[in-house]
């Protein structure tokens, strides 16, 4: 018996992490290890170091839909009535929440967790997080200071999966195709909104220019 | 450092009086754009109505947080219920919306002109207090946590009417409040609510007897929408 135990244990050392091993022996008629399995995940790559910046990316992506969402409540009140920023913000909180969904979702499919508990890494750049004064340029300004601002975190954690010594193309993969193009779409279009309001405000009449804009930002919704 | 910004300010605006004229004249025209004079008789409801409505976008956001955690909780490999999480998964955004739909009111009721930043504060729950779940030792048990979730938000929304419908500072009635809520928030949450009793029964059922059986069968049948 205790001949087999000491085996059993050489063979374990021996064969390392395998789902097969966990298997044939949490299965035989004399079941070694408690019966677990834990080698039998989807974890390969390295998930688990790039893990808990998956979770603070999946996070700030929550953190900013929540952040337009009340720019855009603020657009939507009686007196600020910019029924095309108000869209346009709403929007924005509805994609942004979304690939946080996305993301929680692949973080699970590569043998992951998600922790909503995980902060996100950086900081908003923006110290007065009050929503309440915000013009509708210095809004788009805010708009495009976050999204960057993902962008560059997107990049940051791309990066990371590509030259980490255990490369993970598959990562790497997923933050291109979920996220490079999208927010690089969202900050150029952003950023022309910007220069467009700006240009047009140095007309006589700002409130004017600002309508004007409010109601072709509502007709490209 | 703020004697510096001033000074700098006044740099930026001679820049601009002797450079490109009106840059600096719009930051000024922007600042002194006041809002126009429109009456306030209108804007009916009252403080402590308000401030529950308010306080309940949090609440349903919370809700959608919660939901989030199990959706992703049932999505992992070593638990593998595609069928809980898609349902999880589906009700975080169904709470978000009902957050939106509460804000949406108030809008429509000449609410929100000021600070919405406090509407919601990330993260909604200060994590070493009250962080939120993210474990459950199998569907049944999520399900329990929802509908007893679920109850407390109808409390919740009851709390509301009831403050509405009588508030302690006036005699004001907000009767198209109050019908709101009842019509639209309260039908979805005993629909809601009876709709997870009837689940948690069959599922209950079928582990009493079959255990991770009974839960395999029934993930499948959730991920097809046939229970
Ligand atoms: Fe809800
Ligand atoms: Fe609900």
């Amino acid at each position: 018996m205790l001949f087999f135990g000491v085996l059993s244990l050489l063979f374990l050392a021996v064969s390392g992490e395998y789902c097969y091993t966990d298997i044939e022996s949490a299965c035989s008629t004399n079941p070694k290890n408690g019966g677990l399995i834990s080698n039998c995940n989807a974890k390969y790559g390295s998930i688990d170091t790039l893990q808990a910046e998956l979770q603070a990316y999946a996070n700030a992506n929550i953190e900013t839909s929540f952040e337009f969402l009340l720019m855009s409540t603020h657009f939507g009140n009686y007196e600020a009535n910019r029924e095309g920023f108000k869209g346009l913000y709403r929007k924005l909180s509805d994609k942004v929440w979304e690939e946080a969904i996305d993301l929680i979702k692949y973080i699970a499919h590569r043998g992951g967790r998600m922790d909503l508990n995980q902060l996100p890494r950086s900081k908003k750049p923006i110290k007065d997080s009050k929503v309440l004064e915000l013009t509708e340029l210095n809004s788009l300004a805010k708009a495009l200071d976050s999204q960057k601002q993902l962008a560059e975190e997107a990049l940051r954690i791309h990066a990371q999966a590509q030259h980490h010594t255990k490369q993970d193309a598959a990562v790497a993969h997923y933050f291109e195709e979920h996220f490079m193009e999208s927010l690089s779409e969202r900050v150029r279009r952003l950023a022309g909104y910007s220069n467009d309001l700006k240009n047009m405000l140095e007309e006589r009449d700002a409130s004017l220019s600002v309508f004007l804009f409010d109601e072709y930002l509502k007709n490209t919704l | 450092m703020t004697r510096l910004l001033y000074v700098f300010f006044i740099l930026v605006c001679i820049n601009g009086i002797f450079g490109d004229g009106l840059k600096c004249k719009f930051t000024i025209d922007m600042r002194l754009l006041k809002p126009a004079d429109i009456p306030t008789s209108w804007i009916d409801m009252t403080d402590p109505c308000t401030k529950l409505m308010e306080s309940q976008v949090k609440t349903e956001m919370e809700a959608a947080m919660k939901y989030l955690a199990m959706g992703a909780h049932f999505a992992r490999d070593t638990i593998n219920r595609p069928g809980f999480s898609k349902f999880f998964f589906e009700s975080a955004s169904e709470e978000r919306e009902h957050a939106i739909k509460i804000i949406e009111y108030l809008l429509m009721r000449g609410q929100l002109t000021n600070d919405v930043s406090k509407l919601l504060k990330y993260p909604l729950t200060t994590n070493n207090t009250n962080p939120i779940r993210q474990e459950w030792n199998n569907g049944e048990e999520a399900l329990t946590d929802a509908l007893k979730l679920e109850a407390q938000v109808t409390r919740s929304i009851r709390d509301i009417i009831i403050t509405c419908e009588t508030p302690k500072t006036s005699s004001f009635n907000d009767y198209h409040l109050v019908d709101y809520l009842i019509t639209d928030f309260l039908e979805e949450q005993y629909k809601g609510q009876r709709d997870l009793a009837g689940k948690i029964s069959v599922l209950g059922k079928m582990m009493q007897a079959h255990g991770p059986l009974g839960e395999f069968l029934f993930d499948k049948k959730l991920l097809s929408g046939e229970v």
